[in-house]
């Protein structure tokens, strides 16, 4: 028996790197190709059939099996459940436990509560209340190995999620799952006013019906004091147990439940899309073209050519740049003395300046005006007029403010 | 001969940096800084028809930044490669800062070693292997294109990067498969 044990726990030691390397994978099973990888890394495989054959002794062991096919997936080879619990409890990779285990030990100390009643009111066999408070002490060590465990498994889950190379999606979906399938339905059970409260309260008071009685045996007696102090101790380990997984979970769902970006959401469906339907789906080279050209690719004589066209009709909008459109118009040499003979066929001239210029519409106002003081110089004082208000005379854009000086007529 | 309507090409602004623009832009980059882009932005009509000319389409992206495109769209290497290792980047992201938002234009950037196939997810390894990225050498030319492109700054002695602008198209050619998911649940159900 001894030897059995002893060589099926050696076989075991010497797998234990692929064992573990199975149970840090997310589904604790792996393909026998991957098995046959990992075992070469088993100090006496040396070659590649020598891995199939290590693998074949430990899916063939005796007396019990160290690795199985999968039933549901017959092509994946993993650890039997018993050797997998077993590596667990060591590894303190431990099981969530459900819920419903929780209800089933609270259940087992209701039976004992109504045992411990029924023999309290009728023939009082003490034996059956002695083994009652056993039964009862058992499920209150069990609920404390439970919520301890749990906060084990808790911790060792958290770690594992934050050290995962899974996606963030899959991390939000393994942190939720310890929280809405263990954490919250255990919560319902133990927290104040729970299922297991209001049980252990009913114990509690059978107990000390239990202490006050003056027919029972003493070490009786005494044992039902010390299973209603213990179970105080029990149920404020398991609610500080409890609270401290809620403590431990809350803040990886919380910064697991930020909403993804749009961005984040659509890379992650563009990569889905490559593992699912292939690259080909993704329409990249619609989607997101990224192209060169040579020049001498792209240039293109004849759209050179139109450009050129349209350039050689190009009529550039500039006001001041008019081409003269026929001969300028010959103006005469303009003397005093042409200015004089006008003046003597005129009555008094009340302002020269303006005379000549009405007179010679198309000299220029500084010709005009050049004539205008030839004149004046050429006349003595007394045949001039002075006026009193200043005039302006304009031509061709110029001007010119002065005071009128006329000349008297013949 | 049937003569097109008359046009004429005009600049709006100053022309210094012609040869570089032209050049950059033929070459599949983007611009979005600096005295091309002054000059691109304030003569875009004006390149718009030099472009024209090559049937190339100037394209003025709404976040400010420019690059060309031609109507036969072909699947280029480079398209595949860039799209996949931002797709990867992502989910990497998601993993490695566990951050479902993360903000691609901060200023410290990315970590270059974040891509390196050593410290990729499997699947995300496949994927870029599959498409020809089967080392950091491979890894690292395709960084220094995405580079030369405009996508992202790298800074070598840093082993960092930093997004720009430009980095829009990529962002918007995720989203766009968010869209395309409604549309096939939409048909489904029509179905």
């Amino acid at each position: 028996m001894v030897s059995k044990v002893g060589t099926y726990l050696n076989k075991v030691y010497q797998a234990l790197p692929l064992l573990e390397e199975i149970l840090e994978t997310s589904e604790k099973q792996v393909s026998r190709q991957r098995a046959l990888e990992i075992a070469t890394r088993i100090e006496h495989v040396k070659s590649t059939s020598d891995a199939a054959e290590y693998i074949d002794s430990l899916l063939s062991f005796s007396p019990q099996p160290i690795l199985e096919f999968s039933q549901l997936s017959p092509d994946k080879i993993l650890i039997p459940e018993k050797l997998n619990s077993l590596i667990q409890w060591i590894t303190k990779r431990l099981h969530l436990e459900s819920s419903n285990q929780l209800k089933a030990i609270i259940k087992d100390i209701e039976d004992q509560i109504k045992i411990i009643e029924d023999n309290l009111q009728g023939e009082r066999k003490i034996s059956r209340i002695d083994k009652s408070i056993r039964e009862i002490d058992r499920s209150r060590k069990k609920l404390q190995e439970i919520a301890i465990n749990n906060l084990e498994a808790i911790e060792s889950a958290i770690r594992e999620i934050e050290s995962s190379s899974q996606t963030w999606f899959m991390r939000q979906e393994m942190a939720q799952d310890i929280q809405s399938n263990h954490i919250e339905p255990m919560g319902k059970i133990i927290e104040v006013d729970g299922l297991m409260q209001r049980t252990i309260n009913l114990a509690a008071g059978k107990l000390r019906d239990l202490e006050k009685s003056t027919v029972l045996p003493l070490d009786i007696i005494e044992k039902a004091m010390n299973l209603r102090r213990a179970m105080d101790d029990t149920v404020a380990i398991v609610l500080s147990k409890h609270r401290y997984s809620l403590q431990q979970v809350t803040p990886l769902l919380k910064s697991l439940s930020e909403k993804p970006s749009k961005t984040m959401l659509g890379a992650i469906e563009a990569l889905r899309i490559i593992e699912t339907k292939g690259r080909k789906h993704l329409e990249l080279g619609k989607r997101f073209p990224l192209n060169s050209w040579k020049l001498n690719e792209v240039w293109n004589d004849e759209n050179l050519r139109y450009l050129l066209s349209g350039l050689s009709d190009y009529e550039p909008d500039v006001e001041s740049f008019l081409m003269p459109t026929e001969e300028p118009e010959m103006i005469s040499f303009l003397s005093a003395n042409d200015v004089k003979k006008l003046i003597q066929d005129s009555d008094n001239v009340a302002d020269l300046l303006e005379f000549i210029l009405q007179n010679y519409p198309l000299h220029e106002l500084t010709t005009c005006v050049d004539v205008a003081m030839d004149v004046i110089s050429q006349n003595k004082g007394e045949n001039l007029t002075f006026g009193t208000n200043r005039t302006v005379h304009k031509r061709n854009g110029k001007k010119i403010e002065v005071m009128p000086i006329g000349i008297k007529g013949n | 001969m049937e003569l097109k309507e008359i046009e004429t090409i005009e600049s709006q602004g100053e022309i210094n940096h012609s040869k570089d623009i032209i050049f950059d832009l033929l070459k599949g980059r983007h611009i979005f800084q600096g005295s091309e882009f002054s000059e691109l932005k304030q003569n875009h009509a004006f390149y718009e028809k030099i472009f024209a000319l090559m049937d190339l389409e100037l394209i003025c992206h709404q976040r400010e930044f420019y690059y060309l495109l031609n109507n036969s769209a072909s699947t280029g290497k480079n398209s595949t490669s860039i799209a996949l290792i931002f797709f990867v980047l992502m989910r990497t992201l998601s993993i490695v800062e566990n951050n479902p938002r993360p903000n691609l234009f901060r200023s410290i950037g990315f970590e270059e070693s974040i891509l390196r196939l050593d410290n990729l997810a499997p699947n995300d390894r496949g994927i870029l292997e599959e498409s020809g990225i089967t080392s950091w050498a491979d890894l690292d030319r395709k960084l220094g294109l995405m580079d030369r492109l405009g996508f992202i700054n790298r800074f070598p002695d840093e082993e960092r990067f930093v997004f720009n602008t430009p980095a829009y198209r990529l962002i918007e050619l995720c989203e766009s498969y968010i869209y395309n998911e409604t549309l096939e649940v939409e048909g489904g159900e029509e179905e």
